[in-house]
């Protein structure tokens, strides 16, 4: 059981390329937590510096107290689970799962305790004796779990381990590794580039981009309160929506003027200094899809936008409707089913109180 | 506090691995390239004692050599007769077992038979057809033909050529069978539903991808015709007739008077040669079969 | 009517198949038929090429026969208890090449190991010499051999064959190229677990080579029971010629017994060869191509 610190670590490989930069992260002991981003983020490197797979060229690797920068990954008392698992295909499952156990020349008898035991738990106990190649996918991954657990290690480490399994099983597998985790207690670190499971599995998300930490906090922080346009839109599905708009201050309050044909202000109220100086200045508005409304085309309100019916998705519980609004295109979800039909005139009210702001160049927040 | 390491976890990895590679690298270092490297400069003086530097006499004397010529002369031709006939053979049997007929995997034991078959223990049976008194010239006999002894005509070659053939074609269609076996079958399928036929299907698709395997096989039969050698010295002994004499046998003679200067010169020559020839046809793959690597 | 063109081209092909099939085994099922003549009809017959005893019948012409008339074990007792001077050239060839075949698959297997897990520009640059070496002849190696038996003092002993045998690049090639493709995720996995890199070639490595391993012995086997260049060129002493050289040397009176010493000669290679068929052409089909 052990904590984490990442302390400015960088990764550069030859030809100066710089997969990870100014990595910067406290993992607490027992913590989940995901690492989320596109392909390329730099998420799996450094998952991979953590296990001691690759060299870290800048910073300062910490497992509980100790410094890990140059101790061998067979030292460092942490266990991965592969994305296409690396069962030794020549092994049986009982003899995958001992390999760890024996190569530190744990005895016999411990080994085989050790190895039924972990079977039951992960109710691969009718598997000990096959090989990988006679086993569905589910199955290895929990062989793979099962040889990651045996050697009771301080930090388990998860690389895309569900990527390779079809939907129904991913979101089977989701809840058990969830499971373990609270039986567990160990420290786990996570990486997907799916964001479903970064929000339903971690303590914590830690999204990235280009090999920089765009935002680490809880799912509902992430969510609710995005640090950046990037994270605001990789993280919610389907997208929140953004516009542009332009800060203008009445004498009452600030309110945005959309930039598009929409020809709609949003009223902000009073907000911190932060907005001050923004005034007269452009800036881009985020609103996530349940945050907006669907009116019939009436004489309305200045707080909301016209635009014609696309196209709309039932889900089942919910449905997604997507309206054009000229340059902008707007994603509205409602719960159950949807009052309108494509090819209607509507008009979308947008939640005032849950806009969120960003600078367009930097697309940093604005608070 | 951590651990202080006392060599970088990467480079005593490297250590390790180099020292997996040595006994190999050792090895060949010290009997193949070091002394290579020797044999090419003996190749360059008049004699390994007197180490005057004579440039390229030597190599000058070598070609001038009668039997070096015939020799050269002799190994040449077998090759340019052989080789294609191996790869042209090989390629047909793989196509051959690749059609509907039953028994094929027996079929293919067969033919790779004679690979595990000593030549030693061969080369009495085909001394008994091809001699002057044997199987082959009776069988001519009963068309009024006179027979010849095979191993002591200008047709000697020919009976090599055979055996070569008898020895090398199962080996060469078992690559060419592996070869097949690669070509993605989607590509095959699109071909044949867009009504292509066999012929076709053959000319352009299967034998753009078989190119490397084409050069491969190429490549062995070149090396595997200069080991030819075997089969005439335990059919024809140290001296044989005429065309049956090879560059090998040349190079015996050499080592038996320990002739250093046109045996060093003979191999240096030979190396460039077998290279020259090795990149010729990696370009020529290059070229052709480019755009079907993958 | 396409059914018929296709029965009859079936056919066809079968015949051909026969054909061949017959023409590439008839060879060897002569040489195992014809070693269990008799000496007197083996003058008979084989008297006009090999000339025979004085004595005995020779007739005028050849017969090459499938079956002997008479089916005799003499020629193989007399190899085996009358004349083993012939089992002895039998037992130099495989003291000459069993070795090469251990070792040189150790060797091998070693660097290859080597050569699949890095990639270092000397590695690829000493991989490609290595198989400019393999493809080179023996008229080009076996000149620096023999100096450096010469000069290592070991010319007309087993050492100047067995020596460059061992090293010889051929396996390191196909080893390699199997190797390579062994996915890393399985090393990475290995090293989590604390092996090191011994741990990793014999637990993981070496295990999932089983296969090749068995037909590149099965190759270099086959290769060197049948070496010629070599034993010529280095070993000046006839007693110690291996059998592929020695059995070449029969003269006319013994060709009965040069028969059953061919079958006999024949036996271990065709064991392997049954045993590991499936393997051998696994094998062979792994190393096609040189690139990649």
């Amino acid at each position: 059981m052990a904590s984490l610190l990442l302390k400015d670590i960088c990764k550069v490989y030859p030809g100066d390329v710089q997969a990870v930069s100014d990595f910067n992260l406290e993992i607490a002991d027992r913590e989940f937590i995901v690492f989320v981003g596109p392909s390329g983020c730099g998420k799996s490197t450094t998952l991979r510096m953590i296990a001691g797979l690759e060299d870290i060229t800048g910073g300062e690797l910490y497992i509980g107290e100790s410094l890990m920068n140059h101790v061998e990954p067979g030292k460092r008392n942490v266990a991965m689970v592969f994305q296409n698992y690396a069962l030794y295909p020549h092994l049986t499952v009982y003899e995958n799962m001992a390999f760890g156990l024996k190569i530190r020349k744990v005895p016999r008898k411990e080994i085989d305790t050790k190895v039924n035991e972990v079977a039951r738990t992960l109710d691969i106990a009718h598997l000990l004796g096959r090989k990988p190649k006679a086993l569905s996918g589910g199955e290895r991954q929990r062989v793979a779990l099962g040889r990651a657990i045996i050697r009771e290690p301080d930090v388990f480490l998860l690389d895309e381990p569900l990527s390779n399994l079809d939907a129904k099983l991913r979101a089977q597998m989701r809840t058990e590794i969830s499971k373990l985790h609270q039986r567990l207690g160990t420290t786990f670190v996570y990486v997907t580039h799916d964001q479903v499971e970064a929000m339903t599995m971690g303590n914590r998300i830690c999204v990235m981009k280009d090999g920089f930490i765009q935002q680490a906090d809880t799912p509902q922080n992430i969510y609710g309160r995005p640090a950046n346009l990037f994270v605001a839109g990789f993280i919610g599905s389907p997208q929140m929506n953004f516009m542009d708009a332009t800060l203008r201050k009445s004498p009452d309050a600030y309110y945005l003027e959309l930039s598009h044909s929409a020809h709609a202000r949003l009223a902000v109220g009073e907000r911190n200094s932060p907005l001050s100086s923004y005034i007269d200045r452009p800036v881009v508005i985020g609103v996530r899809p349940e945050h907006l409304e669907i009116g019939r085309a009436a004489a309305g309100s200045g707080a909301a936008i016209a635009g014609t019916v696309e196209i709309v998705e039932m889900m089942g519980a919910e449905t997604y409707v997507y309206v054009d609004c000229g340059e902008l295109s707007l994603r509205v979800r409602f719960g159950g089913e949807a009052p309108v039909n494509a090819g209607e005139q509507v008009r979308v009210a947008v939640n005032e109180s849950k806009i969120h702001i960003f600078d367009p160049e930097t697309g940093v927040r604005i608070p | 506090m951590g651990k202080k390491p006392s060599i970088n976890l990467k480079s005593r990895e490297r250590l390790v691995s180099w020292a997996f590679l040595a006994p190999s690298f050792i090895g060949v270092m010290v009997f193949f390239i070091i002394p290579f490297i020797v044999v090419i400069l003996y190749s360059f003086v008049d004699s390994p004692i007197t180490k005057d530097f004579v440039f390229l006499d030597n190599y000058a004397a070598l070609l001038q050599n009668k039997s070096f010529q015939t020799a050269a002369k002799n190994t040449l031709t077998f090759s340019v007769i052989a080789v294609p006939l191996s790869v042209l053979l090989a390629l047909g049997l793989a196509v051959l077992l690749e059609q509907k007929i039953p028994l094929k995997s027996q079929f293919r034991t067969f033919f790779l038979s004679p690979i595990m078959v000593p030549i030693a223990s061969i080369v009495l049976i085909w001394q008994v057809l091809f001699h002057q008194n044997g199987t082959v010239n009776l069988f001519f006999s009963n068309f009024g033909a006179d027979g010849v002894d095979w191993l002591k005509s200008d047709y000697s070659q020919i009976v090599i050529v055979i055996l070569f053939l008898w020895r090398n074609l199962g080996y060469h269609m078992i690559l060419f069978m592996a070869g097949l076996s690669h070509i993605p079958n989607e590509l095959i399928e699109v071909a044949r539903i867009e009504g292509a036929s066999s012929w076709a299907i053959f000319y352009k698709v299967k034998i753009r991808y078989l190119s490397p395997t084409i050069l491969f096989v190429t490549i062995l039969s070149i090396i595997n015709s200069f080991k030819v050698f075997r089969e005439v010295y335990l059919l024809t002994g140290d001296y044989p007739y005429g065309p049956l004499y090879l560059l090998q046998h040349f190079m015996n003679n050499m080592f038996r008077s320990l002739d250093y200067q046109k045996l060093s010169a003979a191999a240096v020559l030979m190396a460039i040669v077998i290279t020259a020839l090795i990149a010729i046809l990696f370009i020529a793959e290059n070229r052709y079969g480019k755009d079907v690597e993958g | 009517m396409r059914g018929k063109k296709r029965r009859v081209i079936r056919i066809v092909l079968t015949v051909f198949s026969v054909v061949f099939a017959v023409g590439f085994l008839l060879p060897t099922v002569l040489t195992v038929t014809n070693s269990f003549m008799s000496q007197t009809e083996i003058s008979a017959s084989y008297g006009a090429v090999f000339g025979g005893d004085s004595e005995s019948y020779i007739s005028d012409t050849v017969h090459l026969k499938l079956i002997p008339d008479l089916v005799s074990l003499s020629q193989y007792i007399t190899v085996l208890f009358r004349s083993p001077e012939y089992l002895l050239k039998f037992w130099n060839s495989v003291i000459l090449v069993v070795p090469i075949v251990v070792f040189q698959a150790g060797v091998a297997a070693f660097a290859a190991y080597s050569f699949s897990r890095y990639r270092g520009r000397f590695r690829e640059i000493l991989l490609f010499a290595y198989i400019i070496l393999m493809l080179m002849p023996y008229q080009v190696t076996l000149v620096p051999n023999y100096l450096m038996s010469n000069w290592l003092n070991i010319l007309d002993t087993n050492w100047s064959i067995w020596l460059p045998g061992i090293v010889s690049p051929f396996s390191v090639f196909l080893l390699t190229k199997f190797m390579r493709r062994v996915p890393v995720s399985y090393v990475e996995a290995a090293k989590l677990e604390g092996a090191n890199e011994w741990q990793i070639f014999s637990r993981i490595y070496l295990p999932m080579c089983k296969g090749i391993l068995y037909s590149v012995a099965i190759l270099v086997f086959l290769d060197y029971w049948n070496m010629v260049e070599q034993p010529i060129i280095l070993l000046s002493d006839m007693e110690k010629y291996p059998l592929s050289v020695y059995l070449s040397k029969i003269n006319s009176e013994e060709v009965g017994v040069a028969f059953a010493v061919a079958v006999i000669y024949m036996i271990p290679p065709l064991l392997l060869f049954l045993h590991g068929e499936k393997q051998l052409i696994e094998g062979i089909g792994q190393s096609e191509g040189i690139k990649g």
